[in-house]
């Protein structure tokens, strides 16, 4: 079979009532779940994108502030020392602690940007902390001023570590507003197949009606006007309309059956004359 | 009104959208099924749902009116928008609403203009759909529709009728169902042959695609962030001169020009004036380019001076230089060609050359008459002589493009787009052109547009492809109860 007698089968083929009525709903269904279905996709997986991100953003920061917090007692406990003269106990300091959340903080930040700034705190720490072990050896020595050496030689590198941190913060904080404003977006987004299936729900809604409007509410009530006339006024059923359903078929055999029926009660009221 | 065969025949005009929604799904899966596949697939089912859902209950397509097809030629232009914008809509990336909105408007009126930055970082099936809106609209979204319907021969001529406008008909010594497909023929001749010119001139077969679409309606879309330019070859740019030159003159003069194998038919009044302001714009760009030390040789400037000219006045909008750095006065004299544009009948959007030339003539035969009021003066095209009542509709369209071009400058303005561009977009979007000058340039966007100026440019693009009179006879279909009928 050709394509051409194919389509031309297809062409002619007649829907019925029920064929018809089934199909455009289940059109109609169809663009809502379909669209509903996307939007609900859309924002659970932007969703959850974003909600991890957002979640790493925060668990970072909190990381770098334990660290600045870290970073800040042991240097004022450096400097309690050099003020206590007295003192030559070097303090401890968690360096494990300070190094793996370091490798975290460096691992857990999805943006490009702030990779290269955790390995900056890094590079800082570890001048930083070199430096802090000088201080053993300054305590000890009677030619080394140990305030000279802090302001001169430590305190500029924990400034610099201090810098460095806070550069990381601030990333970390734009990040999170960047993956915020990503999550608003996705939001849209996912919104949208919602607008799309309203929009082309509506319109195939508006079409169904006017369809059922056009092709039986109005041939339903012009059939029974025509009825009406026919059993008050005796009237010739005629009633006409477009279609190719049950309905047309239904109107064509009420035709028939009053049409008979005139010609019957003619044919009695011919014969009672007679 | 027949609402029932008004619906049918949109219908068709939206399996049309997509038809063409489906080829762009297998170029996604042709290519490795890229981000674009999930919204063209879903657009192309919402479209062909809605587009088949009129044939559930109405299988004939009796006769039309002329209201009728007025209606249908308007809402088959703004459904294809509405459906053309899903799969920018869904997709995502820079399409809000609004962007997407106009990127529909400017594919389908093939105008050109984009809301895009960077056009290369959108996936390949988007970009072919974005070529194939051109297409579609190319050829009109109505025409496709007369090629495809199985409809009666008298409903095909009064579309034909409404859709090419008199000055469109003109051209063809065929019977007016034939006309259309003339049309077609001509322009699917121009498409296969700038496709091929393309690949031979080494322009890889996807962008050629792309641009033949392109260029065959006298779009703009390029593949490429930095249209023709990116291709850095002469061979390229001459051929997209010489289609954009073919797509804007009367292709009933192309079709009979290759039937006949002679340039005979090219010796018409309008296109000999066509080709004589397109030699005199490209000179003074030239020069204004050479000049103001854009070009450094005088056949480097005459070269893109010509291109330049040929991308305005065809409506194509492609683009090997930035326009953002030229003075503002080398613009103002695109401008005229921008207002002019091609031939009726051809893709190129204007006023249509063949209406001033007609401008100019009966401009010139009030002026006869003053000086000699005894005189017979009369208007002459070519061999033919046109009346009062032949000549009198294209002074009064032009007066209402002008009419319209005031409205839109004024518009955009009070809504705040800068005064240069606030004429030159206006200009450039009811002429169906597409870039405009600086930021909405040649090598720019209209994303920074406000959201207002987007739907008055889309409108404006809208109302300079249909020719506005169909959108005025639905106004007044809506506000006049007489026009109702």
């Amino acid at each position: 079979m050709s394509v051409r007698s194919a389509f031309k089968r297809f062409r002619e083929r007649r829907l019925s009532m029920r064929s018809k009525l089934i199909l455009s709903l289940t059109s109609i269904a169809a663009i809502l779940l379909l669209s509903s279905l996307i939007s609900v996709m859309e924002y659970t997986s932007m969703s959850n994108y974003v909600s991890d991100l957002i979640a790493d953003d925060i668990s970072s920061i909190n990381v770098a502030n334990r660290l600045a917090d870290m970073s800040n007692t042991y240097n004022l406990q450096i400097l309690e020392v050099i003020g206590d003269e007295t003192s030559l106990r070097v303090p401890d300091f968690d360096d494990e602690y300070f190094k793996s959340h370091c490798d975290s903080l460096r691992m857990s930040v999805a943006s490009n940007q702030v990779r290269p700034l955790a390995d900056s705190v890094m590079y800082s720490y570890s001048a930083y902390m070199l430096t802090s072990l000088e201080l053993e050896d300054v305590m000890q020595s009677d030619f080394i001023d140990s305030r000279s050496w802090y302001f001169e030689r430590l305190q500029p590198r924990f400034e610099r570590l201090r810098a460095d941190m806070d550069q990381l913060s601030s990333s970390i904080y734009k990040d999170l507003e960047r993956n915020s404003a990503t999550f608003e977006r996705g939001f849209y987004r996912s919104v949208i197949p919602g607008i799309v299936a309203v929009g082309v729900g509506l319109l195939l809604v508006l079409m169904l009606l006017f369809f059922l409007l056009a092709f039986y509410v109005n041939p339903l009530r012009r059939m029974l006007a025509g009825l009406d006339a026919y059993r008050a006024q005796d009237k010739k059923y005629s009633v006409k309309f477009d279609g190719d359903d049950e309905l047309v078929r239904l109107n064509d055999g009420i035709s028939e059956l009053a049409n008979e029926n005139r010609q019957f009660r003619s044919r009695i009221k011919t014969l009672g004359k007679k | 009104m027949n609402w029932k065969v008004i619906s049918r025949n949109i219908g068709y005009a939206l399996l049309v959208s997509a038809l063409f929604m489906l080829l762009s799904v297998v170029v996604s899966l042709l290519n490795g099924r890229d981000s674009a596949l999930a919204a063209l697939s879903i657009s192309f089912l919402i479209t062909l749902i809605v587009g088949i859902f009129p044939f559930i209950f109405i299988r004939e397509t009796p006769a039309i009116t002329l209201k009728e097809g007025y209606v249908i030629i308007f809402l088959s232009w703004l459904l294809s928008f509405i459906f053309g914008m899903l799969p920018y809509a869904l997709w995502g990336g820079p399409f809000t609403l609004q962007n997407a909105w106009f990127e529909s408007v400017s594919g389908f009126t093939t105008t050109g203009a984009t809301i895009l930055d960077d056009v290369e970082a959108l996936p390949k099936s988007l970009l072919f759909w974005r070529a194939s809106t051109h297409f579609i609209g190319g050829l009109g979204v109505v025409v496709f529709l007369l090629l495809l319907i199985p409809g009666s021969n008298q409903m095909k001529m009064r579309l034909t009728n409404m859709e090419l406008t008199n000055l469109s008909r003109g051209g063809y010594s065929t019977r007016t169902n034939q006309t259309v497909y003339i049309f077609a023929y001509v322009y699917l001749g121009l498409l296969a042959a700038s496709f091929l010119a393309y690949v031979l001139a080494g322009m890889p077969v996807f962008d050629a695609i792309c641009h033949a679409m392109s260029v065959s309606a006298t779009g703009g879309f390029s593949s490429r962030n930095a249209s023709i330019a990116a291709f850095d070859s002469r061979w390229i740019e001459g051929w997209t001169m010489l289609f954009m030159y073919l797509s804007s003159i009367h292709f009933g003069l192309v079709y009979l020009t290759f039937v006949t194998r002679s340039l005979k038919p090219l010796n018409n009044p309008v296109v000999k004036f066509y080709t004589v302001s397109i030699v005199v714009v490209a000179c003074i760009v030239g020069a204004g380019l050479k000049g103001n030390g854009i070009c450094e040789g005088w056949g480097s400037a005459l070269w893109n001076g010509l291109f330049e000219t040929l991308c305005v006045t065809s409506t194509s909008g492609f683009a090997i230089l930035d326009n953002a750095e030229w003075p503002l006065w080398i613009v103002m004299v695109l401008m005229f060609s921008a207002v002019m544009c091609g031939s009726a009948g051809s893709t190129s959007g204007g006023v249509k050359v063949d209406r001033i030339l007609l401008l100019f003539k009966a401009a010139g035969r009030r002026v006869a008459r003053i000086l000699h009021p005894s005189a017979v003066n009369e208007v002459r095209l070519g061999k033919k002589i046109l009346r009062d009542e032949e000549v009198s509709p294209h002074i009064l369209y032009l007066c209402l493009y002008g009419l319209l071009l005031a409205v839109s400058v004024a518009l955009s303005l009070f809504i705040g787009v800068d005064h240069q561009n606030s004429f030159i977009a206006s200009v450039t979007s009811l002429g169906n052109v597409g870039p405009a000058y600086g930021a909405l340039g040649t090598m720019g966007s209209f994303n920074s547009v406000p959201m207002l100026g987007k739907l008055i440019f889309s409108v404006d693009m809208f109302l300079g492809r249909i020719e506005i009179y169909p959108v005025l006879a639905v106004v007044a279909m809506v506000f006049d109860k007489r026009a109702r009928g």
